[in-house]
């Protein structure tokens, strides 16, 4: 029998508290792993998919949503520009790429992405099968697209209007798979890619007249990070287009969902401090009973230590558990989240386990010795002739 | 050898008991007499080291008692003493097995199977090896309790009224119990009782 051997058979005789005590632990845990898994992923995901982008201009509205359209592919585009806007900005020297987007169709719910191949230089996308389109209506397709729907090169398919399933199918002009993308962990993967000439001649059936040529967006790279603060200035007092940069957006953004990330946190903070109470309830009110026990372990032997740290046991034993427990929870919850929204633009896996999880389950112990350490202290002072001949 | 010199006690409400001196030799047993509330409980307690006497020496197998501090005094005691109380004091979540195991781990001796098959055994209660305290009659109880006392075996045994609450055949078998246990084991029995039932089978009396 070792210490730890009847600290766990003592846990196993209060069945039900001990069970409701790890069940709380175990719950907040589930919460802050989730939360650390979910901003991590998030957070790696904006910064990746933003990476090379230092600016868009687009159509004046919301800037978070121009970032959101046409960096992250998620909301609603602004609305159209002409494409000699796109002519002027790609000359300015402040500019050493620009990249036109013309957003508007759909297949399956992936975003059909009307651009040129300077697009894959900026977001560095690589073809691991097939090559680059040459002629309208061929696709790079996003390695994402592929897998899900079982598209091989060659394949055709039809897009449909709007960037929701269930719309209009443009039937008159399928679109034939002359790529596919390696897999990139960001947006691109679930994006199906072709020549902004398709997307004008998908929706105008005679002949394509300039006036006609609008695109959604621009995505900018510098020449110099002076720019960064010169060239939104410039676009935005000088043109009647608005220029956004992807890093003070998605931080907006970030401090916007970092409210609701915040009162997750404080609420799982308050529940591993109920956990700690319930523990501490559980090991105290067991004491009533156990302290002829305890006191009898001294007269067989066992040191004043000895029975403090089989407190401690006890105390850790069940956070710990509880703690183990939570983790699993929280990567099996974000697994589960990853996999429901499949065809989302934002994928978590819960297949991935971070430095900052070992903090919460050292927190975890933490908060078990903290919970046992006033009963410790009282047993260490237990009074056992006292005790034994009441 | 036991001897006590000088005892005196104080109790918290300033009531102070002065206890006879007392020598016990090796290989007799004593019995301790008085009335309830005489101060017999606490003679044993001031004997077995848990309650530090105002003034005198307890010398037992010439180790003066209170020159043992802390956890040598706590190993000292598993190692010498063996002492069963008026309840049985078993771990409800531990079995009979479990518990005399315990026993032999805080004395730092090696857990020994056989030993504990055998004291059972003699108590004639090794069907209940694994059985836990709250399926035992009280009977049983009392015999784990004197097997985890003799399991490590002491000079001394030491009892606190362990006949009292029993009817006459009962009380006789259960000294008949210690004394055969303190035979097998070679240990000297230090009974505390106000049963003048047990006062035959003793030739020591020490009268509180």
């Amino acid at each position: 029998m070792t210490i730890v051997g009847i600290s766990i058979k003592a846990l196993k005789a209060k069945k039900l508290s001990s069970f409701l005590s790890v069940l709380l632990v175990a719950f907040g845990m589930a919460i802050i792993t989730t939360l650390i898994l979910v901003s991590h992923q998030l957070t790696q995901k904006l910064e990746r998919n933003a990476a090379n982008v230092d600016a868009v201009v687009g159509a004046k509205g919301s800037p978070l949503q121009l970032i959101l359209s046409s960096v992250y592919f998620i909301d609603f585009p602004t609305g159209n520009i002409p494409l000699k806007n796109f002519e002027e900005i790609k000359r300015n020297r402040m500019v050493k790429t620009a990249v036109p987007i013309a957003l508007g169709d759909s297949y399956e719910g992936y975003r059909i992405v009307g651009t040129e191949p300077s697009f894959l230089q900026l977001h560095q996308l690589q073809i691991a099968e097939g090559k680059l389109w040459s002629k309208n209506f061929e696709i790079v397709i996003g390695a994402d697209v592929a897998k899900a729907k079982n598209l091989k090169l060659g394949a055709l398919i039809y897009g449909s209007h709007g960037l929701t399933t269930g719309a209009e199918v443009h039937e008159e002009h399928p679109y034939r798979v002359v790529g596919i993308l390696s897999k990139q962990h960001t947006s691109a993967d679930q994006l199906v890619l072709t020549p902004l000439s398709s997307i004008w001649g998908m929706h105008h059936h005679e002949e394509i007249v300039e006036e006609e040529q609008d695109i959604t967006s621009i995505l900018i790279q510098y020449r110099s990070p002076v720019s960064t603060i010169l060239f939104p200035k410039m676009i935005n007092e000088q043109t009647n287009l608005q220029a956004a940069s992807p890093a003070i957006e998605s931080a907006r953004l970030f401090s916007l969902v970092g409210i609701g990330f915040d009162v997750l946190h404080y609420f799982a903070i308050l529940i591993m401090v109920i956990a700690a109470i319930s523990v501490f309830i559980t090991l105290f009110s067991s004491l009533k009973e156990r302290k002829y026990d305890l006191a009898v372990l001294r007269i067989l032997g066992a040191s004043k230590q000895q029975l403090f740290t089989m407190m401690l046991i006890e105390g850790v034993i069940l956070t710990f558990i509880g703690a183990l427990l939570g983790l699993a929870a929280g990567h099996i919850l974000v697994e589960v989240l990853g996999s429901l929204d499949g065809a989302s633009q934002v994928l978590f896996s819960g297949y991935l386990f971070l430095n900052d999880e070992f903090y919460v389950l050292w927190a975890g112990i933490g908060l078990g010795i903290i919970a046992a350490i006033i009963p410790a202290i009282q047993v260490y002072r237990y009074d056992i002739a006292k005790i034994l001949n009441n | 050898m036991i001897t006590l010199s000088g005892i005196t006690y104080t109790y918290p409400n300033t009531k102070t008991i002065h206890f006879k001196d007392l020598t016990i030799k090796s290989d007799e047993h004593c019995l301790v007499l008085g009335n309830s509330g005489s101060g017999k409980t606490t003679l044993l307690n001031i004997l077995t080291g848990l309650l530090k006497p105002s003034s005198g020496t307890v010398n037992i197998n010439q180790q003066d008692l209170y020159q043992l501090k802390g956890n040598d005094l706590d190993q000292w005691r598993a190692r010498h003493l063996g002492i069963v109380f008026q309840k049985s004091y078993l771990i409800p979540s531990l079995t009979v097995s479990e518990n005399l195991r315990v026993a032999q781990k805080f004395a730092k001796l090696k857990e020994d199977k056989n030993r504990i098959l055998e004291v059972l055994e003699q108590l004639q209660i090794s069907d209940r090896l694994n059985h836990y305290p709250k399926q035992l009659s009280m009977g049983q109880l009392q015999r784990v309790s004197i097997a985890r006392a003799v399991l490590n075996k002491p000079k001394y045994i030491i009892a606190d009224e362990p006949t009292s609450s029993l009817d006459d055949e009962n009380a006789k078998a259960v000294l008949d119990l210690f004394l055969a246990q303190a035979a097998a084991n070679q240990a000297d029995l230090i009974i505390a009782t106000h049963d003048k039932r047990v006062k035959d089978c003793f030739p020591n009396t020490y009268q509180i």
